[in-house]
């Protein structure tokens, strides 16, 4: 056979190698100490993971039901729309009706000026002041 | 020792409840026999105690999947050389960065390794070994030190009878080469 050519160390001799005392026994018990604390890690990141499924979840139906979001919000901001600009229109017809109701029915006041209304009336933009400044100027 | 045939031991995989007691009995039927099948590829005691842990807890992780396609030994051992190649290729690249060679750094390291009693022609045989390529080093490993036959090789690494007959050839060409040239 083959190996016979090499005389140096026989088949199978483990004899160079050697292990600790008790190798195979502790190599058990450490190998079970860490495979508790690898579940035990595990079912921390697996906690960690459900957390964040459930923000991917929440992500992905955020991005699914966006078109739907921003319809209803379109939908809104129409319907605020429309009744604001129904708002003012109603405001200017009803103050226009009460300025077509002044003018057909002027108030007492306003439909028998006095001497002093037609005076004041007449200055215009000139100030009062004035008007008597010029008119002593003028004599 | 619990003595459980196989088939009862992967019925055991696939329970929860027993997969735990089933693992143990896994880790102390094949550790030893893995243990040495690793050792005499990576040499140094505390490398192969690394690699032998993450064999199991790789095997744990996988345990449920396991079906018994193939042998539980079967199974165990690819887990290991896998994770074997694995730390050689991480070592090897580590060590390029420094401008060494992987080889010379486990030599070296078996050299200081309290756990390591050989003489210098064990050290020279070693060294000569240690020129093979990783999977023909694992193929003379399996022959020369285990005497395993051709048929349980090929169904471990799953190659064929007439190519690991080649290969244990051409590795024991080259480790008699370098050893007349050495001693």
């Amino acid at each position: 056979m083959e190996r016979n050519k090499m005389p140096f160390i026989e088949p199978g001799d483990r004899t160079v190698f050697k292990m600790p005392k008790n190798y195979f026994k502790d190599f058990e018990a450490t190998l079970e100490e860490r495979l508790d604390t690898l579940e035990k890690e595990k079912v921390s990141s697996n906690g960690l993971l459900q957390v964040q499924t459930e923000a991917k979840k929440f992500k992905f139906s955020m991005e699914t039901h966006r078109p739907i979001l921003y319809m209803a919000a379109m939908f809104v901001l129409l319907l605020f729309s429309i009744s604001l600009i129904l708002n003012l229109s109603s405001d200017k017809t009803s103050s226009s009706l009460r300025l077509s109701a002044e003018i057909q029915t002027p108030s007492a006041a306003t439909s028998v000026p006095t001497a002093e209304d037609y005076l004041i009336n007449s200055i215009g933009t000139y100030g009062i002041t004035e008007y008597y400044v010029e008119s002593e100027y003028l004599k | 020792m619990e003595k459980i045939d196989e088939k009862e031991l992967i019925q055991m995989f696939s329970d929860e409840d027993q997969r735990r007691k089933a693992f143990s009995i896994l880790v102390k039927q094949y550790s030893e026999s893995l243990y040495w099948q690793i050792r005499k590829m990576v040499l140094c005691h505390d490398d192969a105690n690394d690699v032998l842990q993450n064999t199991f807890l790789k095997s744990w992780d996988n345990l449920s999947q396991f079906r018994g396609e193939s042998k539980i030994s079967t199974w165990l051992f690819r887990i290991a050389i896998n994770e074997t190649y694995t730390f050689l290729n991480k070592e090897r690249q580590r060590n390029q960065s420094n401008f060494t060679d992987l080889e010379d750094v486990m030599i070296q390291n078996l050299q200081s390794d309290p756990w390591f009693s050989g003489d210098e022609v064990a050290l020279k045989l070693q060294e000569a070994i240690m020129t093979l390529p990783d999977k023909q080093r694992l193929v003379f490993n399996m022959k020369y030190y285990n005497d395993m036959k051709y048929e349980d090789i090929s169904e471990a690494l799953g190659t064929s009878v007439g190519a690991l007959k080649a290969s244990y050839h051409y590795a024991v060409k080259k480790v008699e080469a370098f050893l007349s040239l050495e001693l």
